[in-house]
């Protein structure tokens, strides 16, 4: 019997290297370049949600009550605002605060910026208030879902916005709840989730306690995964619900809840030792609190968090920031997906 | 058999490199489901079954060359007896 004379050791170890390295190749290809087959919306949600929202009627005065013939009777309720619209609450003039690095104003929106620190962590807080829910707007990258890549500041300039931050890049995963501007596009769980309903309320879950269909009924108007949840009955969590790697020092995005209409938005320089190390997941928690937020949420941060303010990046991202998959907006052009 | 092997051999180099760079990749960023994604579950299925292949092939292999040493074993037993009788002292 004939036998072949063996590759060398040295050539069979490099193309098992080279082989190894094609298996990821394929891996990445498929992963994050071909985009997957389910690229349609699932569900367009109503932003009142499925029960229409009940308005107290205007109690009739009792006669009886009052004897005083000359007392008007009480003039009946305005109407109820609907949902979704603050006007009642959106306060008018300019922003007024003297620590501002920047503030915006017009009709429906209200943005004022300040940079804070910490004894090694440089952060940014954008106050917002919008006068409709319509103006907080989320936006992906080349308008449809899946769509690809790109630097927040491209995606914030196409879509001319006043204030934007990057978002939870959806795209780099195959899980999580994604909803934006009133659509459902993925359903299925991937860690914590954050929901901003059509009433303006935000509400951060537990992976755990999470129900998309009672989310849907109720009017989810945006929905992001990322986390973890940073406050639990307005305290920092005992836990949180991501790995290690993630709670250690680190650039960040975050969006804050203060009342409907009223949000904030927090970006975090860091990884520069010299200037800022970032924050820990307890360090942000405990920054959102003492901001004030009744709710807060953690988005994707790293490299690729960066916030934007009238077309300026806002303090120092990591290397200049990473492509990523969408970003949330207020001002500029309405949201085309 | 031998062929056979050694494709799955490489196969299951070639995969397990890939999962500890997945492994690693994941330690810094479990957000992104290096390890949980739909594709990951695809490309883990394939390992398992190249490793399958890789342990039949060799426990067929093992037992194959050990049926044959038992039977060299027992040829050479065979032989040593038929030699011995040949070696026996002639009868008076």
């Amino acid at each position: 019997m004939h036998h072949k004379k063996p590759l060398p050791g040295i050539l069979v170890f490099l193309l098992d290297l080279l082989g190894i390295g094609a298996a990821l190749g394929i891996y990445a290809l498929f992963m994050f370049v071909i985009p997957s087959g389910e690229s349609q919306p699932l569900k367009n949600i109503s932003l009142h949600g499925e029960t229409p929202a009940i308005t107290q009627p205007a109690e009739t005065p009792d006669p009886a009550a009052s004897n005083d013939p000359a007392q008007t009777p009480a003039p009946a309720a305005t109407p109820a605002a609907a949902p979704g619209d603050f006007s009642a609450t959106f306060p008018s003039g300019e922003p007024d605060d003297e620590n501002a690095i920047g503030t915006y104003a017009d009709e429906n929106l209200r943005v004022s910026i300040s940079e804070r620190h910490t004894d090694d962590a440089v952060y940014f807080v954008a106050d917002v208030w919008v006068r409709n829910i319509l103006g907080f707007k989320t936006a992906f990258v080349g308008d449809k879902y899946k769509g690809g890549y790109e630097l927040p500041s491209d995606t914030a300039a196409k879509h001319s916005a006043i204030l934007a931050l990057s978002g939870d890049c959806y795209r780099a995963r195959n899980d999580g709840i994604v909803i934006r501007n009133g659509v459902l596009y993925r359903d299925t769980l991937s860690g914590d989730v954050c929901i901003l309903y059509g009433d303006g309320t935000m509400e951060s879950y537990y992976e755990s306690e999470f129900d998309l269909d009672a989310a849907v009924a109720r009017g989810a108007y945006q929905g992001w995964s990322f986390g973890p949840k940073l406050i639990d009955n307005g305290q920092v969590p005992a836990s949180f619900n991501t790995s290690d790697a993630i709670m250690g020092h680190n650039p960040r995005a975050a969006i804050g809840y203060f009342a409907p209409g009223h949000y904030c938005l927090v970006y975090v320089d860091g990884r520069q030792a010299d200037y800022s190390r970032g924050l820990t997941i307890q360090e942000l928690s405990q920054v959102m609190i003492e901001l004030g937020c009744v709710d807060a949420y953690n988005l994707d941060g790293g490299q690729s968090s960066m916030m934007i303010f009238q077309g300026q990046v806002i303090g120092q991202p990591y290397k200049g920031g990473r492509e990523i998959s969408d970003i949330l907006y207020f001002g500029g052009d309405e949201p085309k997906a | 058999m031998r062929t056979f092997r050694n494709i799955f051999s490489h196969l299951s180099i070639i995969f397990s490199g890939m999962f500890i760079t997945l492994t690693i990749l994941n330690q810094y960023n479990p957000g992104m489901g290096f390890l949980t994604s739909t594709l990951s579950m695809v490309f883990i299925f394939l390992f398992c079954l190249s490793v399958i292949a890789l342990a039949v092939s060799t426990i067929l292999d093992n037992r194959r060359h050990a049926k044959h040493m038992h039977q060299r074993a027992e040829e050479a037993a065979r032989w040593k007896k038929i030699s011995n009788n040949n070696q026996k002292p002639p009868q008076r």
